[in-house]
Formats: C-alpha cells, structure tokens, sequence
C-alpha cells in the first residue's frame, strides 16, 4: 500500500518553518524514510532561504519621491483644517481666508512666468534615463514625464528641483540641435496663465502660450499640477506639440 | 437620559476601523518595494509602482479594519499593478533583473556578491507565472503571513500555500537547486 504524498501546503509550511503540532510530526516521520520526499524539501527550504535573504532596500530617490507625495498630501489637509478654524472666527473673516485658499495661483503664488524663468538655470542633477517606451524613469511630482528623444528628437539633459514662493517647482531640461528647452511642474493650486496668453489644443489637451520677450512659454495643466514648458530657440508650435503629445496615453493628463 | 441614548448608539455601531497613518507608510517601503520589483521585473516600474501605490492611499484618509497596513498596501499595489501595467499589455521583464542590469541601491555595508545574488533571485521571480509570482512576492519578498497574503490576494490560504510551493519550487530550478 503506498502512503498518500503529503500536500503541498504541508511542505511549503515544514518548509519556511510554520508547519507545527501532529501535521508536522507526522511529516517528519515519513521524511526519514522517503529521501524523494527529503530532496524536495530541501529544494523548498534552499528557495525559501534564498528568497528571505534577498537584501533590496528602496532606493533613496523613491524615498524622495514618497516624501513629496506626503507632503503633497499633507498641504490640501492643512488648508481645510485652516479653513475650519477660520469659519469658526467669524463668517467674513473665514470667506476672506477662503478666497485665498481656494482661488488658483493665490495670493502668494509664483507666475507661470517666474516658473518659465527656471528655463535659464542650470541643471543640478544628471539627465534622467529613459524608462518605458515614450517616459523617462524619472517623475516630477508624481507625474511621469515625457521622454521626447525618439519621437521629437529632443534629448533630456538634466534635472533641477527648486521651491518657488513655497511651491515645489522640478524642471526637465531637454536639448535638441544645441536648442535648450525646460519643462517644470509646480505643486499647489493651479496657476493662473500670463494675461493674454493664446489658446489651442493638441490631443485634447487645453494650453496656453504666450511670447515673453522672445522667449515662448506654454502652460497647461495635468492632473491638477501646473506644467511650463519654455524656450528661447523653439517656434510655438514645436513646443505645443510637445506640451500636448501623450505618448500613447502613458502620459497622464 | 440624551448621554445614555448616546452611550447605546456607540455600542450597536460596529467598529469603523482604524485610519491609516500615512506618518508610518515610510517604514513599510523597503517591502513593499520588493514585492514591486518581484511583481514588475524591473526596478524602475517597481519604484514607479511603489509611487503610484503610495499616490493612491494618500489621496484621501483610509479606514483599515485591521492591523494589517502591509497587506492592505500590498493589495493597493497589486491593483494599481494590474490596472494599470497590465492594462498596457507589458509583461514582467526578467531580462530588466539579468545578468547586465543595473544593481539596485544596496543596503550600507551589503556585499557586491549578495546584491548579484539578489538580483538572480528576483529575476527568477519575475519570470513566474502570475498566480504564483503574487504568492511569492507576499509571503517571500513582503513577508506576509499566509492568512494575510490571502486576504491581500483575495483568495483562500490554501491556494496561497500550494502557489507558494510551486512558485518556489520555479525558483529552486531557475537557482539550479537541485538538493
């Protein structure tokens, strides 16, 4: 009479340690006469062993990355706690308050064109790799951000991270032909366009642009956060193309 | 009489769990990001992954019923993971873990040698079918216990054990463990 093979939940158990009491003894009993039974045991505790030894840690850059996430999530938390507090003082000081809070680009806030002047600064940080097909690995803020080499032929070639008037501000510097163009996205509220900024649209997407003294600036938003894509060498329509092109929908907007 | 009423009120409501504290989801990071690169094949998705993870649960204040904030985490991941990379038809790349990839940040003071060595054991992961791979990467790589990878992975503990036995068993012949 052949004795059943024990199941397979019995091994993986006796195998990572977990398997106890009667289950276990019985188990053991018929490992010292079934070397079969030994051999694959052994086979499930040297993966067991290899895998629990396995030493990843997350890199510092996605800490980094969760960090902002954080305090992103934290400011709109604060904001309505403010708010509540200020309801409570009184009905017009807190419509006041709200005013502030909720208008986009509020008093304080940085200009889309202040964030356009990150475009003349020098990159801190060495140019991202790219990722998956149409991204580079890298985010700004969260949001993925467009690796336009093959499709446009403009190459990423550094990175710098600033806080302008209190918002987070991460800008992409991409070159092509010795042409020098930045993309930056600030955190916070939605920033007002330049007054007299024109519109149009590329792949659905709303944007805004304007020349400032020879230098073009594009604004748009995705997914909340305003994006500025400037440049003093590229025509309007390149950089709408490239402000509106989606990268087959893995770019979120 | 309105303080007992109230008193009443608070017993018959069953409990609404706790709220997640998003102050602690740092000192989770180191497993969840190996169960990432175990489910993604490749460390710049993982970290991608990990970032739309913990985008997700921080967009508003989550109610937990359990004590289990790496599990539910783990469930989080692996729904962002198949909404959206699985949406984009990409299959883990274990060729992204290969012999020319490039080593992840090591821990200080971790051994070139054991990083290599981790490296083969996460491409051997990745290159698992995907039942057994999310077992693995649960209990394995995150270090879930069996009831709660199957409480992550809505399904039952035993499923979780025989995937799990499978999934190793890929793992053991992929290290050329042969006993």
């Amino acid at each position: 009479m052949t004795r059943p093979v024990p199941e397979h939940s019995e091994l993986t158990a006796m195998a990572d340690g977990t398997l106890s009491g009667r289950r276990r003894r019985r188990l053991e009993e018929r490992l010292v006469s079934e070397p079969e039974l030994r051999a694959e045991l052994e086979r499930q505790r040297l993966a067991v062993a290899a895998l629990r030894s396995t030493d990843l840690a997350a890199p510092a850059s996605l800490r980094e990355r969760i960090e902002v996430e954080r305090e992103r999530a934290r400011a709109p938390a604060r904001r309505r706690r403010l708010a509540v507090g200020g309801a409570l003082a009184g009905a017009a000081a807190a419509a006041v308050l709200a005013l502030l809070l909720i208008l986009p680009g509020g008093a304080g806030a940085p200009t889309v064109v202040e964030a356009s002047e990150l475009a003349g600064r020098p990159s801190t940080e060495p140019p991202p790799r790219s990722g998956r097909p149409g991204l580079l690995a890298v985010r700004a803020l969260g949001l993925p951000m467009p690796d336009w080499a093959e499709k446009f032929g403009w190459e990423a070639t550094g990175l710098r991270r600033d806080e302008i008037d209190g918002r987070d501000a991460v800008t992409v510097f991409y070159e092509k032909e010795g042409r020098r163009i930045a993309y930056t996205v600030i955190s916070g509220d939605p920033l007002d366009p330049p007054d007299g900024a024109a519109s149009a649209a590329r792949e659905g997407t709303s944007l805004r642009y304007i020349d400032d003294r020879g230098r073009v600036i594009v604004t748009w938003e995705r997914e909340g956060f305003t994006c500025v894509l400037s440049g003093r060498d590229a025509p309007p329509g390149v950089l709408l193309d490239l402000a509106g092109w989606r990268a087959q929908g893995k770019l979120p907007f | 009489m309105l303080i007992v009423v109230s008193a009443l009120a608070v017993v018959n409501t069953p409990s609404p769990g706790r709220e997640l504290d998003p102050t602690s989801l740092g000192d989770h990071l180191d497993r969840l990001y190996r169960a990432a690169v175990g489910l993604c094949g490749s460390h710049a998705d993982a970290e991608d992954l990990v970032q739309e993870t913990f985008v997700a649960v921080l967009r508003r204040p989550r109610l937990l019923r359990s004590d289990d904030d790496v599990g539910y985490l783990l469930r989080v991941l692996r729904n962002t993971f198949y909404s959206r990379y699985r949406a984009e038809s990409r299959r883990p790349r274990a060729t992204d873990l290969g012999e020319h990839a490039e080593l992840p940040e090591p821990r200080p003071g971790t051994a070139p040698e054991v990083m290599v060595a981790s490296r083969e054991v996460l491409a051997a992961v990745a290159a698992l079918p995907e039942p057994y791979r999310e077992a693995v990467a649960a209990v394995d790589l995150a270090g879930l216990s069996y009831r709660e990878a199957a409480r992550a992975l809505e399904t039952r503990e035993g499923t979780i054990m025989s995937r799990l036995h499978r999934g190793r068993a890929q793992v053991a012949k992929s290290l050329g463990y042969t006993s």
